[in-house]
């Protein structure tokens, strides 16, 4: 028996050290390459992913020599779990899933804010449920993704009108289910980005209402990246933002051509896009606003228990890699 | 120390040892700090967060809350289950018929009808209901439906040499000789109902062990998924310990330990 029970321990201490091994091997350096030309995108499906669709469609990395495997992602959250699990090399991703990177030590950066914009998130309400006006949204069923600028946003809605997220039912939904979800009548409010607000009051007509919310919430989109790629491939960083200049460019001076391409990819009209895309400034940047949001956020999640109680507000300037866009465009970056 | 451990039987040494060993190395493993402590923190910080949930009140509403979940879709699947297993067991027509209908479907997996039970019913309590009864139906209607066609024929014309009639062969016959085969079923229910519970309150909930676990993995805190694990992993044990001993008590002729 006693012979049995080490035997038993021997497994337990065997598969420790295999846990402490694999750690270790992951954590070996491989052989550094002065450019890494095959990449995986990680894209969220929004207006604001409109210069990254541009690149794309247009060819702009190709003439860069990168070649670009893209997967698309229901939020920018989910984008940023595949930068982190090592499944992409980079991806569009708003500041607010970068809170929790900092306030949880994880490695990844901002290497440009390549959209921005005070109108992209909404909260659209069922009018025959009772809501006409952001207070009667008290006590009722309304739907965000959590840890990301739809719920922060919501946060700040609330906040606005002398309410807290105590006051409403929040329901965790990825956003491509919010609209259903508000048709079927099983939420009654719903708030996140385009083209999702849309969709839904496209069908619902007279049925719902959109509460103005514009100047609210400034959004930085950002371009992320692991750590890894700054460290080994500064080049191919810079390569990723050339094409980017190249996508900005293109939307300037060829409006038409860029809505049309837009379209396609977040399937709204290109009137419809125009409208919204009127709020929207496409222009790279690395900005100290971003920083002091994402600090305001960081005490919201604190304060929202989604970080623990002890937990200190990082210097979120060290998820910011600024070399490269320094390198490209020296009065673009405000970040020291 | 060591006298202490001296005095111990080995049997005793067995139950003792493996759980606080495991711990005291997961333990020294995350402090030692190969790895990031955010992402993969001592127990005792799991601890430290259960505790945490337990003040804020949400652990326990979000345990009330998944267990009421799991009892009706199990109790609902079950008892399906054991209606249509009877039901394709004894008859030749519905096996054939019935059966080759649930086999198409029993193979798919919950998840892929997350999306359409929000669809057909939206994410109200019943679209929760309806996963965990749909994952619970098919072990209880395939034990079921095996112990039922297996009753042994000397049986049932004993049984009818004797005057019973059908309702009689199958409530004072068939069911209990297909009993231990049921309850077999219904054991492996209760693990699936566990792992529907947890599919269903991801998506389109507001409360629920299966939400928070959602919820602390968006925001990073593995401290508090980790005691949510053990939490479902003491109210998964809980509940098989209890069906055994209920079960024991049912069948004292056929006992399980």
């Amino acid at each position: 028996m006693k012979r049995k029970i080490w035997i038993g321990i021997t497994i337990v201490v065997v598969v420790v050290i295999m846990l402490v091994a694999t750690a270790l091997m992951n954590g070996c350096a491989k052989q550094p390459s002065p450019k890494k030309l095959d990449l995986v995108l990680a894209v969220n499906v929004t207006t604001y992913s409109a210069p990254v669709y541009i690149a794309l469609a247009k060819g702009f990395w190709e003439e860069e020599g990168l070649k670009i495997t893209r997967k698309d992602f229901a939020a920018g959250r989910f984008c940023l779990d595949a930068i982190l699990g090592g499944k992409a090399d980079f991806g569009t991703v708003a500041e607010a899933p970068m809170v929790f990177v900092g306030l949880t030590g994880q490695k990844a950066l901002i290497i440009a804010t390549m959209a921005s914009g005070d109108n992209e998130m909404k909260v659209i309400a069922r009018k025959d449920h009772g809501i006409v006006s952001p207070l009667d949204i008290k006590g009722k069923k309304v739907a965000a993704l959590v840890s990301t600028v739809s719920e922060f946003f919501l946060y700040l809605f609330l906040n606005e009108h002398g309410m807290t997220m105590s006051n409403i039912n929040l329901v965790n939904l990825k956003p491509a289910e919010m609209p259903n979800a508000l048709i079927n009548g099983d939420i009654d409010a719903f708030a996140v980005w385009e083209p999702f607000v849309y969709n839904a009051g496209k069908v619902l007509n007279e049925k719902a209402t959109v509460l103005s919310s514009k100047g609210l919430y400034d959004i930085p989109f950002n371009i992320v990246i692991p750590e890894e790629l700054a460290q080994k491939y500064p080049e191919t960083i810079k390569s990723i933002l050339r094409g980017l200049v190249k996508a900005e460019q293109f939307i300037g001076t060829n409006r038409k051509e860029a809505l049309e391409i837009i379209s396609k990819e977040v399937g709204l009209s290109t009137d419809v896009l125009e409208g919204l895309a009127k709020d929207i400034k496409f222009e790279l940047m690395l900005n100290n606003s971003t920083i002091d949001l994402m600090e305001r956020e960081a005490k919201w999640a604190i304060e929202a228990g989604y970080a623990p109680k002890d937990a200190k507000i990082p210097d979120y300037r060290s998820l910011f890699y600024t070399k490269a866009l320094k390198s490209l465009n020296p009065k673009a970056v405000t970040i020291e | 120390m060591i006298p202490f451990i001296k005095k111990l039987s080995s049997k005793r040494l067995a139950i003792l040892v493996p759980i606080p060993l495991f711990l005291l190395l997961w333990e020294i493993v995350s402090r030692v700090g190969l790895y990031n402590a955010a992402l993969f923190p001592p127990p005792s910080r799991a601890l430290l967060a259960l505790i945490e949930m337990l003040k804020e009140g949400t652990l326990l509403s979000d345990a009330f809350i998944s267990v009421k979940r799991v009892s009706i879709g199990f109790c609902l699947g079950s008892f399906a289950g054991i209606s249509i297993g009877t039901l394709t067991g004894r008859s030749k027509f519905f096996g054939i018929t019935l059966g080759q209908l649930i086999q198409l479907f029993r193979p798919i997996p919950v998840i892929a009808f997350v999306s359409l039970t929000i669809i057909f019913f939206g994410l109200g309590e019943f679209s929760k209901y309806f996963l965990i009864t749909w994952g619970v139906f098919f072990p209880v209607w395939l034990n079921t439906d095996t112990g039922i066609s297996r009753v042994e024929s000397s049986y049932l014309r004993a049984a009818q040499s004797l005057g019973a009639n059908t309702r009689r062969l199958l409530t004072e016959v068939i069911i209990p000789a297909a009993l231990p085969y049921i309850a077999a079923g219904m054991r492996i229910g209760i693990a699936v109902a566990y792992i529907c519970l947890i599919v269903a309150e991801m998506t389109g909930a507001s409360e629920g062990l299966g939400y928070r676990i959602e919820i602390t993995r968006l925001v990073f805190r593995i401290d508090k998924m980790i005691g949510i694990l053990v939490v479902l992993g003491v109210l998964g044990a809980l509940s098989d310990g209890a069906f055994v001993w209920f079960r024991n008590k049912l069948l004292p002729w056929h006992k399980w330990i």
